[in-house]
């Protein structure tokens, strides 16, 4: 007979942190089980499967290279512009991956809150594999750009997963929050798509960050997401220099996960109540 | 070990808020409902306990506090041991994956170990008996045999307390056999069992205790037997009153002992004979249909024949509170109840040491042939245990029926 939460107590007070993280640990393997389930469901009666994992970055690399790089003439500083674009969509789509699915994680999974407990973060935990997996296929497109541009990796790339790290934790900050502000009124849940859609375009992916005029170029700094996508180029290629003023964004994210967490364990328990 | 603390429930209460969204009345848009009110139990590993009450009596709101689904408002729930709550079965699986690939997923979901589900993946299958359709996708299982893979993960659950909301047994005669007889296993391993049914039979065959429930308030626990016998005849109270146009008949019974329609507009009874009226007495009780095991009881049909030597015959049949048959007793064809026109009696003697305690349906009808034609009688009685008997707590939990019968003793000297 397993050990497994031997010993419980149901009040109305809400988790501590290090209480629920314990609970996400006992119930690790469901992470692990749902991620399987969403890769088996999503490639099921496809005949591409992984595939279209791999498709359709390349269909969005294809367009924004053609349109911006070519018939505008968009320019990346040193770097050919259909890298710079790819590494831009490498962390964006992962951070948009999260968000999307991690908010309607919860809804989808309405009856089975409502009948079996589970620490309800393991939910959009399991989303962050996933979309781990669809990242790691797309980050296949950029070896045959590198040998097309005559381009090499830097070393940096070893600091990658914390990279990954940072990208998974502002998603999660946004997914946690949104949940736990929108389980009762699901008005926030609307806002989502058109978050993610103004979202791009507050952050240099397609564009180069000095596009915006000298004097609110500093607004860069504020956002988060700007802090990443850079930090992505700065791992991949060498000659990418990333800017120190992105710093404080960077490590705000930390803080904001927590809080954002911190919300979402106070709310978890009435989930069941309104799902 | 035995006397170890499994759960205590402590002052629980929990809160709902009911909500009128569009109501348009900006202060009532929302009403407060207490699902459950000061609720206190104990209970030790080994024991097993129902929960009966009626719809919204707080029965599946106190399961999902006990099985962390929901929070409580006030109080606290402790638990010693690991918990297996099925308020639903097959709620965890997902309809593109396959049998296997179900097992996995809801088992874990229900909080077993991978390993335990390897090991228990073969004894799953098998106990489900679909072992040729386990690779295929659940959605092209039939409902039985969706039903059959859910139940048979919960057959193998590896817990210490169970906790069960209406499904116990599921699927065709033999798997439900086959559940109950998991259940029986699981009890005797002495889990601590927690079933909220509306499955009498099934309170009483796998919980000894039982925990009444109305308006999130437990009105009373003890013995299960009692308990039930106490909740159907509150049931059956709630019956009589709204059809008393709810006048509370105080003292007076709520068990009306006859039934008339000589002033009905509409005749009953077919061609040949026209019913006038129906009545149940013994010889101590003339108005109130609430009897003692130890006197005979009488049921009276007064009729009147129209067309005589139609060859049909009366009977009478009893049932027990939940539907379910007692039996059913004819008139003995020879007599000449049809013989000539006009206004007849006949009474049916049901001799006295024969009913269990509790309460009973009549349906009385005529026999033609091989059909049974119901008149539409909605009469019911209540048998009390006489005195003597009253000793012996065994009411409902043996049946309808406990009749005085010969025991032959003999004593063999050495």
């Amino acid at each position: 007979m397993s050990k497994r939460e031997t010993l419980k107590k149901f009040t109305a007070t809400p988790d501590t942190l290090i209480e629920y993280c314990k609970k996400i640990w006992q119930y690790k393997s469901l992470i692990i089980v749902f991620f399987k389930r969403d890769i088996k469901v999503k490639y099921a009666h496809t005949l591409l499967g992984l595939g279209w994992t791999i498709l359709q970055p390349l269909a969005v690399l294809i367009i924004y290279t053609f349109f911006f790089g070519y018939l505008l003439n968009w320019k990346a500083g040193d770097l050919p512009y259909s890298l710079y674009v790819l590494s831009g969509l490498l962390g964006w789509n992962f951070f948009s991956y999260i968000v999307f699915q991690g908010t309607s994680s919860i809804q989808e999974a309405g009856f089975i809150i409502k009948k079996i407990y589970f620490p309800k973060a393991i939910l959009p935990l399991s989303k962050v594999l996933v979309a781990a997996v669809e990242l790691i296929i797309s980050f296949l497109l950029i070896i045959p750009l590198l040998i097309w541009h005559g381009e090499s990796l830097s070393w940096h790339i070893i600091l990658l997963p914390v990279v990954l790290l940072f990208n998974s934790l502002i998603a999660l900050f946004i997914v946690l929050t949104i949940v736990s502000l929108a389980f009762r009124k699901r008005d926030l849940f609307h806002l989502v798509p058109f978050l993610i859609n103004l979202g791009v375009w507050c952050t240099p992916v397609f564009f180069t960050k000095d596009i915006l005029p000298q004097e609110i170029n500093h607004m860069w700094y504020f956002n988060p997401l700007a802090s990443i996508v850079e930090l992505w180029r700065w791992c991949l290629f060498p000659a990418w220099n990333y800017d120190i003023k992105f710093i404080p964004a960077l490590i705000a994210i930390i803080p904001l996960f927590i809080s954002g967490f911190l919300i979402f364990i106070r709310n978890e328990k009435k989930f069941s109540d309104f799902a | 070990m035995s006397n170890e603390l499994a759960i205590r429930v402590d002052k629980l209460s929990k809160k709902y808020h009911l909500r009128y969204p569009f109501s348009g009345n900006e202060k009532n848009q929302t009403q407060e409902l207490w699902a459950l009110k000061d609720i206190n139990f104990e209970l030790r590993r080994g024991e097993s306990v129902g929960i009966i009450g009626p719809n919204g009596s707080g029965k599946s709101t106190l399961l999902k506090v006990l099985s962390g689904i929901t929070s409580p408002t006030s109080g606290s729930v402790e638990i010693n041991g690991r918990v297996a709550a099925i308020l639903d079965i097959g709620s965890g699986f997902h309809p593109d994956l396959s049998g296997r690939e179900n097992i996995f997923l809801s088992g874990n979901l229900m909080g077993m170990y991978n390993q335990e589900i390897h090991s228990a993946y073969t004894s799953i299958v098998q106990f489900s008996g679909l072992s040729d359709f386990i690779e295929t996708p659940v959605k092209y299982y039939s409902s039985g045999m969706f039903i059959r893979l859910a139940f048979s993960i919960i057959a193998f659950l590896e817990a210490d307390i169970m906790i069960f909301d209406e499904v116990i047994a599921v699927g065709d005669a033999e798997f439900s056999y086959q559940c109950k007889k998991k259940l029986e296993e699981l009890i005797q391993k002495k889990k601590t069992v927690i079933i909220a049914s509306h499955n009498m039979n099934d309170l009483f065959n796998y919980c000894g205790h039982t925990i009444r429930l109305d308006k999130g308030i437990i009105i009373s626990e003890g013995d299960t037997g009692t308990e039930v016998s106490h909740y159907l005849e509150a049931v059956y109270d709630k019956q009589q009153y709204a059809k008393n146009n709810n006048n509370p008949l105080e003292n007076k019974s709520i068990f009306p002992n006859t039934q008339s329609w000589k002033t009905s507009q509409s005749p009953v009874g077919n061609d040949s004979v026209r019913l006038n009226s129906i009545t149940i007495f013994s010889e101590k009780e003339k108005e109130n249909a609430v009897f003692v095991n130890d006197e005979d009881i009488n049921i009276e049909i007064d009729y009147d024949v129209v067309i005589p030597n139609s060859g049909e015959v009366f009977a009478i049949a009893i049932h027990s509170i939940d539907g379910s048959p007692v039996f059913v007793s004819e008139a003995d064809f020879n007599s000449s109840l049809y013989e000539g026109k006009g206004r007849c009696k006949v009474t049916c003697v049901i001799q006295k040491r024969l009913f269990n305690a509790g309460i009973f349906c009549v349906s009385a009808g005529r026999i033609l042939k091989d059909k049974f034609m119901r008149f539409p009688v909605e009469l019911s009685f209540k048998i009390k245990l006489c005195d003597s008997d009253k000793n012996v707590t065994i009411q409902y939990a043996f049946g309808p029926v406990k009749p005085k019968l010969n025991w032959i003793f003999k004593q063999f000297k050495l």
